[in-house]
């Protein structure tokens, strides 16, 4: 597909902890077109924010590459070294994470942030660059540039900050943008304008985006196509739309299943059943058989593969043929 | 930009001294610390007897002369005025302040920065040289190497540093490993900067500020230490009027003459209490957001 601008293939990630390994990811595949939305939902630990750290090329210290590869046009971005990865953070592939504030530096101010990251990554001069960095303030929907690029961290509220990281994230017009759960930490006010936000930026920069969320509302306020990952693999995967009123796989019924309804009245949350599988172990079987109330024999002894059910719908499990 | 930067600048000097109105404590220090070093440098050029100052004389009949207002300070046993030889001492124990916190950081911060952000063997190695030197008690190493190293004021720097670099290589360790897993390096490389640009832009300025207050400390108890050497006769030598040795000078006749060794004591106090007034106030004026807080807090007393 000429349209094809990432393509993770076959991604298997493992954290070194010190009571042993934790298999982060098991053979994670999927394709970002140029311009898509994607949004990566599961829960805690399922393996969404690996899969976009190793994208952004930011995975912490301990993890360790098992298998698999990450293609940027004919770039492995998994296996570049330090000087040749500089080329591609940043300019080619940028990132929002989840603390507005923690992701700057609270010694200087915005305008120095802003101005460093245009400088060595375009190489543009402090005029050209504090030009830059306060059109794209006012890209973000920040009013006034001048007294935000003056402004310490400390000084702004959570929503400003968000901002201004998006316009940092998004100043040196990056093909790909990874937003790691960029609205948790914001009130729901702050959450639907930064939505919207985002949606602008895609349309006026052409960028593909990879929101990485929780919370199946934002997922389908954002995206084009939901991925959704349980226990370090894709269980299901196609457009918004179908997947949120057609769920095929089990744990995504489930998982819509738990969305409180506003019209329906009900006395108690509902879950699902049982935890998730112990990640220092290998899985065998499907790793969400456990919790199924579907499953069967095979279930736990073979691993589902991700099959294409119809053209751009992709699902993990033994109920559906190809 | 240069315009808006002199104004970063100047509002930088403004806090300062609004924070410093407010705060007596830090407003002394700062005072004692500012006069040692205006002090220090002008000391040679201000002297009313110079030849005194430096030890070059001997007179007889004004040997342990009490405080008056011709001796401010008295004279010791060779007749010379104790109070230029104190004002010149400030020049001496200066140089000894400087350059040992100097040396020492130029040593210990970069092995410090080097081995908690790159870690790994080279980390391992650095770390274990630097508790190598921190297995001996320092005064005692200093002791020796100056012992080695032969008499004098250079000798006495070195030796000092020497035994001082390796708790700012410590603590620089810490506070890098601390910092470097902070949010904002991890963004600043997923943005694309070099590791030349996330070290020292974002990594040691973070880590700096406790550094910053341990060598304003250190800066007094270098003063301290030299004097020590000094006394004990391995640091400089007579006829130079170091605080310290002034103080030893005036040991023996300590009875019949307390000046001789009271008043450089007293520069010594005064000048170590200084540098710990300020550093005092210097961790808070480091960090932009205490300073936010302090400023608020007193100006809705």
């Amino acid at each position: 597909m000429k349209n094809t601008i990432l393509q993770v293939r076959d991604l298997s990630i493992v954290y070194d902890t010190p009571f042993g390994m934790t298999h982060a990811t098991a053979g994670v595949t999927f394709d970002v077109k140029r311009g898509e939305s994607i949004s990566l939902v599961g829960e805690s630990g399922s393996g969404k924010s690996t899969v976009g750290l190793a994208i952004a090329m930011a995975l912490p210290p301990n993890a360790r590459i098992v298998n698999g590869s990450i293609l940027y046009g004919d770039v492995d971005l998994l296996r570049l070294e330090e000087d040749e990865r500089r080329r591609y953070s940043g300019r080619e592939i940028s990132a929002v994470f989840q603390d507005p504030l923690a992701t700057l530096n609270p010694l200087f101010t915005i305008g120095e942030q802003m101005t460093d990251v245009l400088m060595s990554n375009l190489g543009l001069s402090k005029e050209e660059a504090f030009k830059r960095a306060k059109e794209f303030l006012k890209k973000v929907g920040l009013t006034d540039p001048e007294r935000i690029l003056r402004s310490f961290p400390h000084e702004l509220s959570g929503g400003m900050l968000q901002r201004v990281n998006i316009a940092i994230a998004t100043s040196t017009k990056p093909k790909i943008l990874v937003a790691d759960e960029p609205t948790t930490m914001l009130d729901v006010i702050s959450q639907a304008q930064i939505l919207e936000l985002f949606e602008e930026l895609k349309r006026d920069l052409d960028l593909a985006l990879l929101f990485i969320t929780h919370n199946l509302g934002v997922a389908s306020k954002i995206a084009d196509r939901i991925i959704v990952m349980y226990a370090g693999t894709i269980v299901e995967d196609g457009p918004v739309d179908d997947v949120l009123s057609k769920p095929l796989h089990p744990y995504t019924v489930g998982l819509l299943d738990c969305v409180p309804r506003i019209h329906v009245k009900e006395k108690r949350l509902k879950s699902i059943p049982g935890f998730p599988p112990d990640l220092s172990r290998p899985i065998n079987g499907c790793p969400f058989a456990d919790r199924c109330n579907e499953a069967s024999d095979v279930c736990r002894k073979t691993k589902p593969e991700l099959i294409e059910v119809v053209p751009g719908r992709r699902v993990a499990c033994f109920k559906y043929k190809r | 930009m240069d315009r808006s930067e002199a104004k970063t600048m100047m509002s930088e000097v403004k806090a300062l001294f609004t924070l410093m109105r407010k705060n007596i404590v830090a407003m002394v220090g700062f005072i004692l610390v500012v006069a040692f070093f205006v002090i220090g440098i002008i000391s040679p050029y201000i002297l009313t007897r110079p030849e005194d100052a430096w030890g070059s004389t001997f007179n007889v009949s004004a040997r342990y002369l009490p405080p008056s207002w011709e001796h401010p300070f008295g004279t010791d046993e060779f007749g010379r005025d104790m109070f230029n030889r104190v004002i010149l001492g400030a020049r001496f124990s200066l140089i000894i302040a400087v350059g040992v916190v100097g040396l020492a950081l130029v040593l210990g911060v970069p092995i410090g920065l080097i081995a908690g952000y790159s870690g790994g063997r080279l980390g391992t190695i650095l770390m274990r040289l630097t508790d190598m030197f921190l297995a001996f008690p320092p005064l005692l190493l200093a002791i020796a190497l100056a012992a080695t190293l032969g008499r004098g004021l250079a000798n006495a720097i070195i030796a000092l540093a020497l035994s001082w670099w390796p708790w700012y290589a410590r603590l620089v360790y810490v506070q890098v490993n601390t910092v470097k897993n902070m949010p904002y390096v991890d963004a600043a490389r997923v943005l694309g900067l070099d590791s030349f640009t996330i070290m020292f832009r974002h990594v040691l300025p973070n880590a700096l500020t406790p550094v910053v207050i341990q060598a304003s400390l250190d800066m007094g108890s270098a003063v301290l230490e030299a004097a020590g050497l000094s006394f004990l006769g391995i640091g400089v030598q007579p006829p130079t009027p170091e605080w310290g040795l002034l103080v030893s000078e005036g040991w023996q006749s300590i009875n019949v003459a307390w000046w001789i060794s009271f008043f450089p004591g007293l520069a010594i106090v005064t000048t170590v209490l200084g540098f710990n007034l300020l550093a005092e106030f210097a961790r808070e004026f480091m960090d932009p957001r205490l300073r936010i807080t302090m400023m608020a807090k007193r100006w809705f007393k």
